[in-house]
């Protein structure tokens, strides 16, 4: 240890710390509810590298109550797994998914179990979508018919509440906009070309480039982002009313939870990246 | 206009919020950690009839009400199970250690998928005797979502 990471040490042992340096040893951010429940931020894969008096707290918490990773889960998250505290957590202790819990606590009201759908725009790339849309493809199908028999592989619910043809309907209608309908899109037929001009324009609109304006994403100016919007508050919802335990998110959440009223008393520790 | 101005504008926007239903609390509750939740399902597993959907989720202090004293939010409480009772519609046990405006303080184990709803743990009606045992929770609002 050098003599900055020394006087550094003592000073977060005395409590010495300024807002400002817990904002870069925190760059992603950590909400504390209480001694019993923990959101850790994090952001795009970067290992979380936490100072040593919160990973304490955090490893406490989780091995106690238990620990959650978000979406398909902790082990597909190299900021949790690549992290300086992964080695501390009780693999027994991991409970699993917040999504999944989220899915399954019949919290979410019947009529907006739809919005889930939104997951169809949301990293693309990344989940090769078109790759495996295109496996799924038989003699005759428009994109629509794919898309149908594809939801639990694509949706945000992993096929929980049996979302179908009228919710995908309703969904298509309600992203569709001036010069992007995608219900006439969805008729034509699943060729790749189609389906990944499908994918691209869809995804251009629920996320935006921010190239020309860094905040444009934030304003939601098409309707699939702003459905993406409506998803993302519903689980930032979730996390605020969640019981006890660590639960591992992205760090956008965190910034959300402290501006809603529900987050109101909780503070955003940190968060210098978010 | 800030993010959540805009955010509920969105909602309102498409119907996937009434202008009725904004940011109201649904209940407070004991919310049940993990392992007693578990502990629970495993506990009475027998007793819960094959399809029924499965809660073991928290305790109800009031319903539509926020904890009065806002102290006690995210303390942990220890609850004592006391009794177990079934209907043809609900499966629940008895608590006692924190106050709850139910008349019989609860945790709902699960419910029939036929029409049983969690409420419907204050009518049962034919409660039996176990061994005491402890569960854990934190005392939180839950917020309709």
């Amino acid at each position: 240890m050098n003599l900055h990471e020394n006087i550094h040490r003592i000073k977060e042992m005395m409590g010495l710390l300024t807002e400002e340096e817990i904002k870069q040893e925190i760059p992603y951010g950590i909400i504390k509810f209480s001694d019993n429940k923990i959101l850790v931020g994090d952001m795009h894969q970067t290992p979380l590298e936490l100072p040593d008096e919160w990973v304490e707290k955090i490893v406490s918490v989780a091995n106690d109550k238990g620990y959650y990773g978000e979406g398909i889960g902790l082990k597909h998250n190299k900021a949790v797994t690549k992290s300086n505290f992964y080695h501390l957590l009780n693999p027994k202790k991991e409970i699993g998914s917040w999504d999944e819990k989220l899915i399954e606590s019949g919290e979410v009201p019947k009529d907006k179990e739809y919005v889930f759908l939104y997951a169809l725009f949301s990293n693309p790339k990344e989940n090769h979508r078109l790759e495996k849309l295109l496996n799924n493809i038989d003699d005759g199908d428009t994109i629509f018919s794919v898309l149908l028999k594809t939801i639990p592989d694509w949706s945000a619910d992993i096929g929980k509440f049996n979302l179908g043809e009228r919710e995908l309907t309703k969904f298509l209608e309600e992203i569709s906009e001036q010069n992007h309908n995608f219900i006439e899109m969805s008729k034509q037929d699943a060729t790749e070309e189609n389906l990944s001009n499908f994918l691209d324009v869809g995804e251009k609109l629920q996320w935006p480039s921010t190239e020309k304006n860094p905040n444009l994403w934030q304003q939601y100016p098409h309707m699939a982002g702003k459905f993406a919007r409506i998803a993302t508050t519903i689980r930032d919802q979730f996390l605020i009313n969640a019981g006890p335990g660590v639960y591992f998110v992205g760090a956008g959440h965190l910034k959300d939870i402290v501006e809603m009223p529900e987050g109101k008393g909780l503070k955003l520790i940190g968060g210098k990246n978010i | 206009m800030n993010l959540q101005e805009n955010i509920q504008r969105i909602k309102s926007m498409m119907g996937v919020i009434k202008e009725d239903d904004k940011k109201t609390i649904s209940y407070s509750a004991v919310v049940l950690d993990h392992e007693s939740s578990e502990l629970l399902l495993n506990k009475f597993n027998g007793e819960i009839p094959d399809g029924w959907k499965k809660y073991a989720h928290h305790m109800t202090i009031a319903l539509g009400k926020a904890v009065e004293d806002e102290t006690l939010l995210g303390s942990g409480q220890i609850l004592i199970v006391t009794q177990i009772g079934k209907s043809d519609m609900v499966i629940a046990v008895r608590v006692e250690g924190f106050p709850s405006k139910n008349k019989i303080p609860h945790v709902t184990l699960a419910v029939n998928p036929e029409g049983g709803k969690p409420f419907m743990s204050n009518k049962i009606e034919e409660w039996k005797d176990i061994e005491p045992f402890e569960i854990t929770g934190e005392v939180r609002n839950i917020y309709n979502i």
